[in-house]
C-alpha cells in the first residue's frame, strides 16, 4: 500500500461520519405530530419547525428541535405534562381529561429493501 | 487488439464464474449489499494487464450475463449503475497512480455508490441514502480484501512489482 491510499481511506470514513451526522441531524426534525381531540384529527404539523400550539382552548403544545411536549393543561392532574418530550412514534402524550392525544409519525421510513 | 480479444473472453468467463460462486455463499453480514466482489479481481486484473475499454467491456459482460444467467432483470440494473461507476473510478484511480489496493478500494466505494443511485432512482426516494456511510466502510474494507487478493495474485502470475 502506498501513502497515497491512506487518503482514500481517510476520505472514505470521513464522508462516512459526515453521512452519519448529517443523519442524526435531521433526523430528529422528521416526520409530523398528529394532533387528536376525542377521536378526531384537530391538527398535524410538521415536526421541522419550531411552533406553539393551542389545542381547543383547553390545552397548548409546543414543537421545539424536533420534539413536541405538552406546555399547559386544564386538567387538574397534569399527567400529558408530566409525560415529557417525545420524538417518535414509539411513545404518545394522552390527556384523557380533555381528550387530546398527541403522536408523532415519521415521514421517511423505509418503503422498501433490494437485495 | 485481436491479441486480446481471446484474454479478455477467458477474463470474462472468470469473472462470471467468480460471481456466481460469491452468490452460492450465504452473506456473512446480514446487511443487503455488502459482499466481497471476487468478480472485482478479474476486473482488476483486466485494468491492469490489458487496458481500460477492454476492462469496461469485460465488466458489461460479466454483468449482462451473470444476470441473465442467474439474478434477473431487476438486478442488472443495480448491477451496472455499480459496475460502470467502478470500472470508470479505478480507471482514474490507476491513472492518478494510487497503488492496486487504493485502485481496487475505490472501485468496492464507487459500487457502492452507483448501486445506492440507481436504487434512489428506481424508487424515486433519497431515503436510501441513509444506507451510505455503511457502504462505503464496507466498500473501503472489502476493497481493500480484494485489492490485496489481486496484487497477490498478480504477483504469482506475472511477477508484478507495484
Amino acid at each position: 500500500m502506498k501513502k497515497k491510499d491512506f487518503f482514500i481511506v481517510f476520505i472514505g470514513i470521513f464522508v462516512a461520519v459526515i453521512c452519519l451526522l448529517f443523519q442524526r441531524f435531521t433526523q430528529s426534525g422528521s416526520g409530523k405530530a398528529i394532533i387528536t381531540v376525542n377521536g378526531r384529527i384537530y391538527r398535524e404539523c410538521p415536526m421541522s419547525t419550531d411552533i406553539e400550539i393551542d389545542i381547543n382552548g383547553t390545552n397548548i403544545a409546543v414543537i421545539e428541535n424536533g420534539e413536541i411536549y405538552m406546555k399547559s393543561s386544564t386538567c387538574p392532574d397534569k399527567i400529558c405534562i408530566h409525560q415529557g418530550k417525545i420524538h417518535d412514534s414509539s411513545k404518545s402524550i394522552v390527556c384523557l381529561p380533555n381528550g387530546v392525544v398527541i403522536r408523532v409519525e415519521k415521514s421517511s421510513e423505509i418503503d422498501s429493501v433490494v437485495r | 487488439m485481436y491479441k486480446n480479444i481471446s484474454s479478455a473472453a477467458m477474463l470474462a468467463s472468470l469473472a462470471i464464474i467468480f460471481g456466481y460462486i460469491e452468490s452460492l455463499f450465504p452473506p456473512f453480514i446480514s446487511l443487503p449489499g455488502i459482499k466481497l466482489g471476487i468478480s472485482n479481481i478479474v476486473i482488476l486484473l483486466a485494468l491492469y494487464r490489458l487496458n481500460r475499454t477492454t476492462a469496461i467491456f469485460i465488466m458489461l459482460i460479466k454483468v449482462v450475463v451473470s444476470s441473465l444467467l442467474f439474478s434477473g432483470i431487476n438486478v442488472m440494473m443495480y448491477a451496472l449503475g455499480g459496475g460502470i461507476l467502478s470500472v470508470l473510478a479505478m480507471s482514474i484511480g490507476q491513472k492518478a497512480n494510487f497503488s492496486i489496493i487504493g485502485v481496487s478500494m475505490l472501485g468496492g466505494i464507487f459500487h457502492n455508490i452507483g448501486q445506492l443511485a440507481v436504487a434512489a432512482l428506481i424508487l424515486g426516494s433519497t431515503s436510501v441514502f441513509y444506507y451510505m456511510p455503511a457502504l462505503i466502510i464496507s466498500g473501503i474494507i472489502l476493497g481493500g480484501i480484494t485489492g490485496y487478493l489481486c496484487k497477490v495474485i498478480m504477483l504469482r502470475i506475472f511477477s508484478y512489482r507495484q
